[in-house]
């Protein structure tokens, strides 16, 4: 009996890892196919997201924006980032190419999905210099503790 | 594409020289090569265009990389591209090392500088920091494989000795590969975003370094086109991410 149990956990195992294995190609494949800019005229900035116990910060590059235009706000549970490029920028100008010589930029514009734990009416947007934008979102956990 | 005139294979990487490469003493390789903020691929680019160096070599990874071949005027080049000029050998990788070939890749550099009678190599590295958007001015920092480095290391401008902190990648390597064959090392580390290409600390690798090697570099330009620099420097950043990851976290599989 307790031989069968182990081939049973193993069985569930195997399937457990084919299936999150299957998952990641599949996300692997997903993501390969973002651009990280559209014909339309927006780029996607760079960003990356902390965690911290209380809060969420997602830091932004925003080189070549012109800060002032620079509009964040929730939609439903993503957030949209959007500014306006100081000058327009030529796709040959960024990836060194003739190709895409039609494709200028006039903005940045980002959506991404907010952790389900953020409290986004709490948000803070903090322009540094350099144009770095700090968005600092507090976890629900803690506002509803205060 | 230019025919090489000297080709070596390493350990599956292929290194081309176009033009034979001779360098007036004391002689400077100077490695671009991405990490934090692409401190040393911006510093490099920004030697290459300034002083004008000419394309000479390079390194290839043909089993490691995507098939893949930057072109540039006309040319298929290298992922890893060699300038020249007087006294000075600018080592610049267009694409993230991947890292099955970084062990080969810090050797082969060792090696070849021990070939072509290089005087110092110099590292040029960004080190995450944390708190770099509150930073005015990036701080540079240094670190010698031999006295030799160290002398000349103390000659670098407003810059302090790197005490404690760790190396990732190749440049890691190099400086103990470096220790190993007795060549001269020096690493040169600025403050620099981890998540962002970053000009500025660039600069300021290159402020420090231009009297150490008798060079004038001017970085007016840079600082001016800092913008247009981090959009370029976009791709380079996300892939370089990646691969910093990948070598920062090792294998769960290792451990099981």
């Amino acid at each position: 009996m307790a031989f069968y149990d182990i081939f049973e956990t193993l069985k569930r195992e195997l399937e457990r890892i084919r299936r999150r294995i299957e998952e990641e190609l599949e996300r692997a494949m997903f993501t390969s196919e973002r651009l990280g800019w559209s014909p339309e005229g927006f780029l996607e900035p760079l960003y990356q997201l902390y965690e911290y116990p209380d809060r969420y910060v997602i830091l932004v590059d925003l080189a070549g924006a012109d800060t002032a235009t620079l509009d964040v706000k929730v939609v439903g549970d993503k957030l949209v980032l959007e500014s306006r490029l100081s000058r327009e920028v030529r796709y040959s100008d960024i990836y060194g190419t003739v190709a895409g010589r039609d494709v200028r930029f006039h903005a940045y514009r980002h959506i991404l999905p907010l952790p389900p734990d953020a409290e986004p009416r709490n948000m803070r947007v903090k322009v540094h210099r350099n144009k770095v934008v700090e968005i600092i979102i507090p976890k629900k956990h803690v506002v509803e503790e205060k | 594409m230019a025919r090489p005139v000297y080709e070596y294979e390493y350990d599956g990487l292929l290194l081309v020289e176009y033009e034979e490469v001779s360098l007036r003493k004391p002689s400077f390789m100077i490695l671009g090569l991405p990490d934090s903020g692409l401190v040393g691929v911006i510093a490099a680019n920004h030697l290459v265009e300034t002083l004008g160096l000419r394309e000479v070599g390079g390194i290839d990874f043909p089993k490691l990389l995507p098939p893949v071949a930057v072109i540039h005027r006309g040319e298929p080049r290298t992922p890893i591209r060699f300038f020249a000029s007087d006294n000075l050998l600018v080592v610049r990788a267009e694409t993230p090392i991947p890292p099955a070939a970084i062990v080969s890749l810090s050797q082969l550099l060792i090696d070849y500088a021990m070939k072509r009678g290089v005087d110092y190599i110099v590292s040029i590295v960004g080190i995450a920091a944390p708190n770099r958007m509150e930073i005015e001015k990036p701080n540079v920092y240094w670190l010698a494989s031999d006295e030799k480095a160290r002398q000349l290391a103390e000659k670098l401008e407003g810059t302090k000795l790197f005490e404690s902190g760790y190396l990732v990648g190749p440049y890691a390597l190099i400086l103990k590969y470096a220790i190993r064959h007795r060549v001269s090392n020096i690493v040169i580390l600025a403050d620099a975003y981890i998540e962002f290409p970053d000009p500025e600390a660039a600069a300021e690798v290159l402020k420090a370094l231009s009297k150490a090697i008798g060079v004038e570099v001017n970085v007016e330009k840079l600082l001016d086109e800092a913008e247009i620099i981090r959009l370029r420097m976009r791709e380079l950043m996300k892939q370089t991410r990646q691969a910093l990851q990948e070598m920062r976290t090792p294998h769960p599989m290792l451990y099981a």
